[in-house]
């Protein structure tokens, strides 16, 4: 008799488990998801000349002499986002007995630009596929003779930062601030095309009482955050909704890889007027649900979420792609959770309850059960 | 004495969590580029050099000419420098106010003239004739009036005069050229062919820049 009391404990307390187990798995979600990716800078430097009237690539004469004019267009054109350019001028040569070549000897500089200190900035941001041509070309001094200098070298360094996020003061010393540029790797083929981070388009979440679920009107949401950039700051609204006669609790919880770029950007989510999180976009302590509104019959509630792009993110995290995936789970105020999206768990616990049960039924009354427990 | 130690490191981190403040604060980021190009330059240079190879050979001829002798007077301009150069040729012939006999005997009257006859070779194209009493001087430039012809490097000028050489006019006798020295100098001038006053090529154009070269030098 013992045994078979111990025997039926241990097939309820598993049957137990395991249909607990798959009824927690059961719970119902409704998900919707956010995809990121980081914008990039990219310029290519270029020297023209013109030739007969006509432009082509430069090739350097040989051989000049003192006066000559020397066809030469340095060329900064934009292969990615738009961006402020800049261009420092450097020339390198061992000048005997006369004056050296330097930035005046140059001629035809372009309107749009303005010096300050060692850079000519161009004032205007190019867009993608916009050039600035720098000057029309260098002048030897008149005064050389052929001893004066035998070879001398002219470096030219093109600078870009994005324009975005950006004021610069031309009349300022250093009008793109504290800047250190680097060479960006994002090669030639970047695309472009209409960005379209600043659109707003929100989503509702609405629970549904009589058919037990909670509706979104889009599978995403802030999904168009392409070409994002260092210093931007997106927010958008999701409406949360119960248009019931119960109250409902919503609970949330977010899952992210925890990626270079989700750890540098930053979320802030606010449910009406209260801070629920604040941190970065791995959003590591939502991995479990927490709950998020509880509204009354009617009742509305706004959840804005608040993305932010570090100002300090520096090259290696241009043209980076992440997605963030967020789920809800509503429960009435009687504890019932409610059904949304995929049942099965809920089917399969069910069942193997049912089995379980009739199976301990059967064998507690069967001469075999009786001979086995005794 | 643990609770002082607790302070100090509190104190310390304190600092370095500022100084790290500031630092990243000193420089911002953002996405950026940069690109770069270098071009070498080598300077040329214009060099000629005049050669008289025959008259130089004879300088005896150069004595006691008779007249109506003819002399081997064969300047002309070599380019010895890397680039092309624009040539020009400067002499004086001098003059004298003296009879000369014609090929029949009969004697001209005295008047003042050049005294070599001369002709000059295709090619030369006369610039400046500054026309004196003791000799005429004459530039001549290599191309035509309308534009000078480049000497490019290693490239030789005609003779300036016609067969290599001036004949002494046929000065009659008696009128003081006995033993007299006569000098007919020959200067050589070379410039660069690009961006002269802007581009000009023509003779009358580019003389004067050499002549004020010249004269600064």
């Amino acid at each position: 008799m013992k045994r078979r009391k111990t025997a039926a404990a241990a097939v309820l307390a598993f049957t137990l488990l395991t249909g607990g187990i798959l009824g927690l798995a059961a719970l119902p979600e409704q998900s919707v998801f956010s995809r990121f990716q980081t914008g990039g800078v990219s310029i290519e430097l270029e020297s023209k000349m013109v030739e007969g009237g006509t432009k082509k690539k430069f090739t350097v004469p040989g051989n000049v002499v003192p006066g000559q004019r020397i066809s030469m267009i340095p060329r900064v054109i934009n292969r990615a986002e738009e961006c402020y350019v800049r261009a420092e001028i450097k020339i390198h040569g061992e000048f005997q007995n006369t004056r050296v070549i330097d930035t005046k000897d140059f001629y035809g500089m372009e309107p749009g630009w303005v010096r300050q200190e060692k850079y000519f900035y161009y004032t205007r941001p190019l867009k993608h596929g916009q050039a600035a041509d720098l000057y029309q070309g260098l002048q030897v001094p008149g005064d050389w003779s052929e001893t004066d200098a035998s070879e001398f070298r002219v470096e030219i360094t093109a600078e870009a930062i994005q324009a975005e996020n950006l004021n610069p003061d031309f009349d300022s010393g250093s009008p793109w601030g504290s800047i250190e540029t680097e060479v960006s790797q994002i090669g030639e083929n970047y695309r472009t095309g209409v960005s379209k981070k600043t659109d707003k388009r929100g989503i509702n979440l609405v629970y549904q009482g009589g058919a037990k679920t909670i509706a979104a009107d889009g599978d995403s949401f802030m999904s168009r955050l392409d070409r994002l950039m260092p210093g931007d700051i997106y927010s958008d609204t999701m409406k949360l909704r119960n248009p019931e006669k119960k109250k409902v609790r919503i609970y949330f919880k977010a899952t992210a890889e925890d990626s270079s770029l989700l750890r540098r950007m930053q979320l802030t989510i606010r449910s009406g007027d209260e801070l629920f999180y604040k941190g970065p976009m791995t959003c590591g302590d939502l991995s479990d649900y927490r709950l998020l509104a509880e509204l009354v019959p009617g009742g509305v509630r706004d959840i804005s979420f608040t993305v932010s792009v570090p100002e300090d993110l520096r090259n290696p995290y241009q043209v980076l792609r992440d997605q963030v995936t967020w789920c809800f789970m509503a429960q009435d105020t009687e504890g019932n959770p409610v059904q949304t999206g995929d049942d099965t768990g809920l089917f399969a616990a069910a069942f193997i309850m049912l089995l379980t049960a009739g199976g301990i039924i059967a064998l507690v009354f069967s001469n075999r059960g009786r001979r086995l427990w005794q | 004495m643990g609770k002082e130690k607790k302070s100090i490191r509190k104190t310390v981190l304190l600092a370095a969590g500022l100084a790290a403040v500031i630092t990243i604060g000193g420089i911002s980021a953002y996405f950026t580029d940069v690109d770069s190009a270098a071009n070498v330059f080598t300077t040329g240079k214009v060099a000629i050099e005049l050669k008289e190879p025959e008259y130089n050979a004879r300088p005896e001829e150069h004595r006691n000419i008779t007249p109506n002798k003819s002399l081997a007077k064969d300047p002309y301009v070599t380019n010895t420098g890397i680039n092309d150069a624009f040539v020009f040729l400067e002499f004086t012939i001098p003059k004298a106010t003296v009879k000369t006999a014609n090929e029949n005997g009969s004697q001209n009257v005295a008047i003042n003239q050049e005294l070599f006859a001369y002709g000059i070779s295709e090619g030369w194209t006369q610039i400046v004739r500054e026309d004196g009493e003791d000799g005429c001087r004459y530039v001549y430039a290599y191309g035509t009036k309308e534009a000078c012809k480049p000497l490019a490097a290693g490239e030789t000028t005609p003779v300036l005069f016609s067969g290599g050489a001036i004949r002494f006019i046929n000065v009659i006798e008696g009128q003081g050229m006995e033993e007299e020295t006569l000098e007919l100098p020959v200067e050589a001038y070379g410039i660069q062919t690009v961006d002269i006053d802007g581009g000009k090529t023509a003779p009358e154009d580019i003389w004067p820049v050499l002549e004020n070269q010249q004269t600064a030098g």
